[in-house]
């Protein structure tokens, strides 16, 4: 391939993935490993390195629009990126102490679980109000915005904070051990234990996933695994695609967002079960 | 279109008397703050890598980029020759850092607003992340 045909097509690709990442709040690595190592044959090791590019590109792509439209809690995404950083710092230090085929297995079959729940859930276009949490009043974590696919006015208050704290350190400890899964958890715990709105899960999902993908982005690019000519073009596309992405989610409502989310999240766990089996 | 937007939505929050927490005025400054730097960031990283790129087709069949940009040296003396890979690699720089600085201008304001246990998470969070760095540096 000539780098003009290369970067043609990682522009392409990476726009896409950028937009689909910024509406589900994944942060598109998930999407862009696969493509870069299997229809680029791209060295792995660059394709990460590109990838978690991707993530910081996506996330701060979509901030630009989700923070106009206040769908972003600043306070929530702070609260769990402790837990999302401490995570993958004892992640990065187990490897090689646990074996990660169980790990894949294991959360392979949790993703595969929730993703069933949220299925199951695709109806609900807001959270219903449940039981209070004294944790996430005392911390000011309620917020509201104005919902454009609903035409109101949405307030929520979230639940059981500690659980969602606990759930981003696992998350994290998964994104340090085996580099992949990490954004999609987050916005399911977001979703299904806190009760968040979904587009509030996916604008903090993505608020988060940028800045903990900074320190293995600041690693990544002293080692040497960031190529110029491979991350330029996939960042320019990532950043377009998340601006053009994060002003549709916006519009869209949330089960469509749901029904998008799904088969992401059975492939993903189809890959975990891939690894895990050693195949 | 975006104009009309952002009027709705202020608006409709006012109306129904919005956040009464504590340390809400200091969330209202964090979001200003940090659409101003990542617009900033953004944009000067997307201007980077763009031009970076553009001078890589112009620079003829140049094919794959040198690693020359991992040294501190090579890296300034590129940029300032406008070398595409110290551009892009500016590019990158500036990128990576602008989530990290949205915290650290979170930080500041928070503990400007006398909100002290959002100032202690974000101060945790950038501790956490630069412990992150310096473990994978040492394991290198």
């Amino acid at each position: 391939m000539t780098l003009s045909a290369f970067v043609l097509t990682a522009f392409v690709t990476s726009f896409l993935t950028g937009a689909l990442g910024a509406i589900l709040g994944l942060g598109g690595g998930i999407l862009l490993v696969p493509i870069l190592t299997l229809a680029f044959g791209l060295d792995i090791r660059y394709a990460v390195g590109a990838s978690v590019v991707a993530v910081i590109a996506t996330s701060s792509g979509a901030a630009l629009a989700y923070l106009r439209d206040r769908l972003t809690n600043v306070r929530i995404g702070m609260l769990l990126l402790v837990g999302a950083t401490a995570g993958t710092l004892t992640g990065a230090m187990l490897s090689g102490w646990v074996e990660a085929r169980w790990l894949y297995l294991l959360f392979g079959l949790l993703m595969f679980y929730t993703a069933l729940a949220m299925y199951r859930g695709r109806h609900g276009e807001l959270p219903l109000p449940g039981p209070d949490d004294a944790l996430s009043r005392r911390l000011g974590l309620g917020g509201q915005y104005y919902d454009q696919a609903l035409g109101c006015n949405v307030s929520y208050q979230p639940r059981r904070t500690l659980s969602g704290v606990a759930a981003l350190f696992l998350a994290g400890i998964l994104g340090g051990l085996l580099g992949i899964g990490g954004g999609a958890f987050n916005v399911l715990a977001m979703d299904q234990l806190m009760r968040l709105p979904l587009k509030v899960a996916s604008a903090t999902s993505n608020f988060l996933i940028g800045v903990a993908a900074a320190a293995s982005a600041a690693v990544y690019l002293s080692r040497g695994q960031v190529e110029p000519a491979v991350a330029a073009p996939v960042a320019l596309g990532v950043l377009a695609g998340a601006v053009l992405g994060a002003r549709l989610m916006v519009r869209m409502q949330s089960r469509t967002i749901r029904l998008v989310f799904v088969p992401i999240l059975l492939w993903v766990a189809a890959q975990m079960f891939w690894k895990g089996w050693g195949l | 279109m975006k104009q009309r937007f952002h009027a709705g939505g202020r608006a409709h929050g006012d109306g129904a008397g919005p956040d009464t927490e504590a340390g809400s005025g200091g969330d209202a400054a964090v979001e200003a703050v940090t659409v101003r730097l990542l617009r900033a960031g953004v944009g000067l990283a997307a201007l980077l890598m763009a031009l970076g790129l553009v001078l890589l087709f112009l620079g003829g069949p140049g094919g794959w980029l040198s690693a020359s940009v991992r040294h501190p040296e090579g890296w300034w003396s590129g940029l300032l020759l406008l070398q595409p890979p110290a551009l892009i690699q500016t590019g990158l720089v500036v990128l990576i850092a602008t989530p990290v600085l949205r915290v650290l201008a979170a930080a500041v304001i928070y503990a400007r607003e006398r909100d002290r246990a959002f100032a202690a998470i974000s101060v945790t969070v950038l501790a956490l992340l630069l412990l992150g760095v310096l473990l994978a540096r040492m394991g290198t």
